[in-house]
């Protein structure tokens, strides 16, 4: 497969200011080098869908700057299709995309119809082709009736949807989205991923994303790039994420009345508690004998059986990390 | 850079600068009240500043040399360079300044633009054009108009004065722009670009034959707020026949662009960009 991103022994440091009295400050300021990515090495292929995860602060949104040219690297080399993205070369630049789920590219008095139009331009769209384009992407997407409304009347979700299809009209070979369902409802995240999952199936599309929601790395992506203190700590497949974890469960008690929390306790780790509700986490190995004894001793209504939920794992990453 | 580059190159700015010019309207018309209410503040304002000048000539033949009429025209160069700034440079500056702070220059600069020409022209506002810069400048060339036979226009002199207008607005933009960039290191720079707007139409009162020797050598380099209003208007109106000066104005134009790059591929390189 051909290798469409490739980083190696990437590294950015800032300048942050160091606190000192009033005075000080402003005539001797002093600042102290901040690591924000901590020579990271990995390749992508082309079609992948790949997720980044992390703590707040981890380097992620760093790393997806220096990919897409916004920063430059303090060591290291990056290359994306071949360029150097902080050379700006016009024919990288139009084949990537950038969509950041807490900023706008569109503008705010006018509709999204009328910003794509500037968009058509700067891309050098044919005009039929770029309506057509935006037509297609409206109805997947389900914002065709808001398409000649000012931005400022859209819902976030209708915004962040006219957010996608300015940034890839044009059709990308590679898509930057970082949190890209920030703030959004169930209901826009799901249709959100979805079209994400089938841009990337359906035209191979390379994604690149960073999330703190583990349900867009699960549903979007196939591979997940863990990223703590500016270091890579695990960067495989989902699954092979999931895996390490097999060895442990969660069991979902529902019961018909109140039980004491020290009895429930006595069967495995409590690690949530709900009104006659409780989860708590086994040994895989010893999940059938701690079903049996349940059943047997408490007044038990229901028992779920689920894997450790990738949140779980991903704290239990970041605390050993 | 092969012809075929530098032609493209050049269809690809001109082509930024027409969307752009159609996108600035479409935006400055999206709230006509705001309009309306700018241009009331505008037209005010001219009466007002005409009306000083009445009483004021009516005190005094002349002001450095110049008499009413020659104030007035002086006084028409000074508004069509406000509103030039206005339309084509203070807007960009605002709106690089807010981007900048607000992190949304990033989406910009993953575009496939020329990225200093894009946010130099985002944000052309003719809709100032129609709704401030004429209708205030009615009332100026409605008394002006019985008062061109008071002064004389030689055609070398009017050839200079608009060469002045175009180099002066380039230099003039050129040095807001690069005071506005020093928001890449400061996160925000309103009180910078307020500075630099303030210094540029700080000639707007005060004809060239006016000023002292020393602070018409700073108005002539590196705070050049002379060159587009005052120097063009001694041109336009016969008053300075040096037509040297306008290699001079040439090479200055030259130095603050070349300054302008690269103090915006300074920036670029040291662009922190706002967090998440």
């Amino acid at each position: 497969m051909e290798k469409i991103i490739e980083v190696k022994n990437l590294t950015k440091k800032f300048k942050v200011p160091v606190k000192q009295g009033f005075v000080k400050s402003i005539f001797i300021p002093k600042n102290k080098e901040v690591v924000a990515v901590d020579n990271i090495t990995f390749v992508v292929e082309r079609g992948e869908a790949v997720a980044f995860l992390g703590p707040n602060g981890a380097g992620k949104t760093t790393t997806l700057k220096m990919l897409t040219g916004l920063l430059y690297p303090s060591e290291g080399q990056i290359k994306v299709m071949g360029f150097e993205p902080v050379k700006r070369n016009f024919g990288f630049l139009k084949k990537i995309a950038l969509v950041m789920g807490n900023k706008s590219g569109l503008s705010w008095d006018l509709s999204a119809r009328q910003s794509f139009d500037l968009f058509e331009s700067i891309y050098g769209l044919k005009h039929e082709t770029a309506v057509k384009t935006v037509e297609d992407l409206a109805e997947l997407l389900e914002v065709t009736k808001s398409l000649d409304m000012p931005i400022r009347k859209l819902s976030l979700g209708q915004r962040l949807k006219m957010e996608l299809i300015g940034a890839i009209m044009h059709k990308p070979e590679v898509v930057f989205l970082d949190e890209p369902t920030l703030g959004l409802d169930v209901v826009a995240k799901r249709n959100i991923r979805e079209f994400l999952r089938n841009t990337n199936k359906d035209n191979g599309t390379t994604i690149i994303l960073t999330s703190h929601d583990m349900a867009d790395i699960e549903k979007v992506c196939d591979r997940v790039i863990v990223i703590n203190k500016g270091k890579i700590i695990f960067d495989d497949a989902i699954g092979k994420l999931t895996g390490r974890y097999r060895d442990r469960k969660y069991l979902t008690l529902v019961f018909k009345e109140e039980v004491d929390e020290e009895e429930v306790a006595k069967y495995g780790k409590i690690v949530d508690k709900k009104p006659l509700t409780f989860t708590i986490e086994v040994a895989g190995e010893d999940q059938a004998k701690v079903i049996a004894a349940v059943g047997e001793k408490l007044p038990i209504e229901d028992i779920d059986i689920t894997h450790v939920p990738l949140d779980e794992i991903m704290a239990d990453m970041f605390k050993k990390g | 850079m092969r012809l075929s580059d530098f032609k493209q190159a050049i269809k690809i700015r001109w082509k930024i600068v027409q969307s752009c010019t159609i996108f600035g309207l479409k935006e400055s018309l999206a709230y006509s009240l705001n309009n309306w209410g700018n241009l009331a503040s505008m037209v005010l304002y001219m009466v007002t500043y005409l009306i000083f000048l009445d009483v004021l000539f009516g005190k005094v033949n002349r002001i450095a040399g110049y008499n009413y009429s020659e104030m007035l025209f002086f006084t028409l160069i000074v508004q069509i360079n406000f509103y030039l700034l206005f339309i084509f440079t203070q807007g960009n500056v605002e709106t690089l300044d807010q981007s900048i702070n607000s992190g949304e220059l990033d989406l910009w600069l993953a575009k496939p633009v020329p990225d200093l020409w894009f946010v130099s022209f985002r944000k052309i506002n003719l809709g100032e054009l129609f709704f401030s810069a004429l209708p205030a400048t009615i009332p100026l060339l409605v008394i002006l108009s019985g008062r061109w036979n008071d002064f004389k226009m030689p055609l070398g002199g009017i050839i200079a004065g608009l060469i002045c207008i175009f180099l002066g607005q380039i230099i003039i933009h050129c040095f807001q722009f690069i005071i506005g960039m020093t928001a890449f290191f400061t996160g925000e720079g309103k009180k910078a670009m307020s500075m630099s707007v303030e210094l540029s139409v700080f000639g707007d009162a005060i004809p060239l034959e006016g000023y002292p020797t020393w602070l018409k050598y700073i108005g002539l380099t590196v705070i050049p707020f002379i060159i587009h209003t005052a120097l063009a208007a001694s041109f336009f109106l016969g008053k300075n026949t040096n037509y040297n000066y306008l290699w001079y104005v040439f090479g200055l134009a030259i130095a603050f662009l070349v300054l302008k790059v690269m103090a915006w591929k300074f920036a670029l390189r040291h662009y922190s960009s706002a967090s998440s």
